[in-house]
Parts: structure tokens; C-alpha cells; sequence
């Protein structure tokens, strides 16, 4: 499984990803959606785990920009905001939302089960 | 409850909501960082038991970060607490450049998102005034807030503090009316707290600024 995970929060994300790897999931990370695109255009992923809240462009919106460069891949918005507005439109948009702190085993629960609904 | 009463007190409660929220969310992230940097701990901690070395070099650096990230919530903590106690005093003496980085700082990230910077020209030497700290600061926000979604592509707002004859002068450039009807700072969300701090907003099309007058004692 290849996992983008996208967080304006360097150290977290970093962190994450190396946690990650150490579960058998090849995963990168970027802390910009600036970067996120340019990765996304370079390279193919399954999933992207985004932050709702970042400067400039959020999660929100570059997963529809994403969606159009690679239409297969599966997306989770991960905040540490928890806003209702936010959670309403990962409902909508039928993605996987959770909170900040997150357990590992429950991203890695949601990353699995995107992967079988993807192939679905 | 007088219909300006309830509107101030309604711009109020939504300014104090936003910022709480902008609060909670940096102690999340600061949360976060310290719950990933603990279960990375722990599993580095889980293969040194089946065999593999553990580095004392990176237990230091994860403890390091740890830290950091206790310091900064901990600071984020104080800004809640100022934002808490600014209600205190009904009046008191500001200084305004103080006052203004503070509001600046608090809403840093929600004004990011709108991919924007903030940046303050402080005045040669502190500026004060009497005035309620609260309303100010919601007045500040709103106005920089009015700003933002009149930058026309400008990455930066530049907001620069002097005094002049009246009191004091907030200027906020660049501001244009593009793209917008005129304006309109009758209608604007802070008409009624520049109105209760006795302040006066111009609207100067031809430099592009928004200039926020406030007079020395409320």
C-alpha cells in the first residue's frame, strides 16, 4: 500500500510516516498541498491522508484537485479542528474522517479497509 | 437588550468562538506530535526486545521533541488565558502595537488559510491609549478579516501604526474595492464596534488602504 500522508505539521507528520513504514506501509509525506501535487504528479499512490487545515489550500480542496489528476486513489481527513462543518463534508464527500491525537491502529484499520472498498 | 447591544455581544461571542477554536486546534496539533513521538518510543522500545538496537542518540532527539512541544502548548495556553482575562477591564491602557501583534498571533493560522500573511509596521515608540481591550481586539480581527478578502492577489497585508491628531491610525494596505460594490463599511461586521469604541474607519480607494482611527481615551 502506498500512502501520501499531506500535514502542514512537519514533526507529526514525519513521525507518522516512519511509524508507518515500521507496519509494512511504504509511506511518504509532504507538508504542503503545493508539494502534495507535485508528488501526486510524479508518482502513483493509493491513499492520501489529509490535514483539513492547512495555509494557503486545505485538505478539502486538494482532495478534489487530486481526484482529477488520479480518479482510483482513496482519501482520509485527519484534523486536529473537529469542526462540525468539516466532519459534515468528509460525510458528504464519503471519506473517512479522524481526529487528532489518532491511534495507529485505527489509521491503519481505516487505510485498510479504503484499500478493500477501493478494490470493490 | 438594545438591538446594538445584542449585536456586539453576538460579534463578541463569534470572535471569542473563533479563537478558541484556532486554540484548540494548535494544543490538538501540539497533542498530536507528542502522541506520535510517544508511540514511536514505544515501538522502537518493542524491537530492542526482539533483538534490535536501540540508539541512545534518537531516544534523546524524540524526548527533545516531546519537550518542544509541551513548551509550545504551554504557550498557547498563556494566549488563551490573555484572550480569557481580556475581558476583565472594562477600559485600561493598551499599548496598541502590543495589542494588535497579539490579535495577529492569535489569528495567524485561520488568516493563513486564506493565503494571506499579516504583517505589522510598528510605530518609532509605543502608542497608548484607554480603550476596552476585548472590543478592540474583535475590532482589529474583524477589520483584518474585511482586509483579507480585499487584497486582490496581494500575498501581504501590511498593517502599519502612527499617531496622528486624532488618536491613533491603524493603515491597512493594500485594500481594494475590486471585484466588490463599493465599500460599503456602513454594512461591514464591525460597523458596530467601531461605533462603540468611538473609532473611525476610511476607506482611501485611491492608495488602497483601510485606515481605523482610534481616539486616545474611549
Amino acid at each position: 500500500m502506498r500512502v501520501l500522508l499531506v500535514d502542514d505539521e512537519v514533526e507529526y507528520v514525519s513521525t507518522l510516516a516512519e511509524r508507518l513504514s515500521f507496519r509494512g506501509i511504504d509511506a511518504s509525506w509532504v507538508s504542503s498541498a503545493k508539494e502534495a501535487l507535485e508528488r501526486i504528479r510524479q508518482e502513483s499512490f493509493d491513499i492520501a491522508v489529509l490535514d483539513v487545515k492547512m495555509p494557503k489550500m486545505g485538505g478539502i480542496e486538494l482532495k478534489q484537485i487530486i481526484e482529477e489528476i488520479n480518479p482510483d486513489m482513496k482519501f482520509i481527513y485527519l484534523t486536529g479542528h473537529g469542526s462540525e462543518n468539516d466532519y459534515q463534508k468528509g460525510v458528504t464527500d464519503g471519506v473517512s474522517y479522524l481526529i487528532k491525537p489518532v491511534d495507529i491502529d485505527k489509521l491503519m484499520t481505516t487505510m485498510n479497509q479504503a484499500m478493500i472498498n477501493r478494490g470493490s | 437588550m438594545s438591538m446594538e447591544t445584542e449585536e456586539l455581544a453576538g460579534t463578541g461571542v463569534r470572535y471569542f468562538g473563533k479563537m478558541m477554536a484556532a486554540i484548540s486546534h494548535e494544543i490538538k496539533n501540539s497533542l498530536a506530535i507528542i502522541n506520535e513521538n510517544a508511540g514511536l518510543m514505544e515501538d522502537l522500545s518493542l524491537m530492542a526486545k526482539s533483538g534490535h538496537q536501540l540508539d541512545p542518540e534518537r531516544v534523546g532527539a524524540i524526548s527533545g521533541r516531546v519537550i518542544k512541544q509541551v513548551q509550545r502548548a504551554d504557550t498557547t495556553v498563556k494566549k488563551m488565558n490573555r484572550l480569557a482575562h481580556s475581558v476583565d477591564d472594562p477600559v485600561k491602557e493598551i499599548d496598541v502595537a502590543d495589542l494588535l501583534a497579539f490579535t495577529m498571533e492569535l489569528g495567524k493560522k485561520t488568516v493563513a488559510s486564506l493565503g494571506v500573511d499579516l504583517q505589522m509596521t510598528p510605530p518609532a515608540s509605543p502608542v497608548r491609549i484607554n480603550s476596552n481591550p476585548f472590543l478592540l481586539m474583535n475590532l482589529m480581527w474583524e477589520v483584518m478579516g474585511y482586509a483579507c478578502t480585499r487584497v486582490n492577489g496581494a500575498p501581504i497585508i501590511t498593517i502599519a501604526i502612527a499617531k496622528s491628531a486624532k488618536g491613533v491610525e491603524l493603515v491597512f494596505s493594500p485594500v481594494s474595492d475590486d471585484g466588490h460594490d463599493g465599500f460599503s463599511l456602513e454594512q461591514a461586521p464591525f460597523s458596530g464596534l467601531v461605533s462603540c469604541l468611538n473609532a473611525e474607519i476610511l476607506a482611501l480607494a485611491d492608495r488602497q488602504v483601510l485606515v481605523l482611527i482610534l481616539p486616545e481615551t474611549v
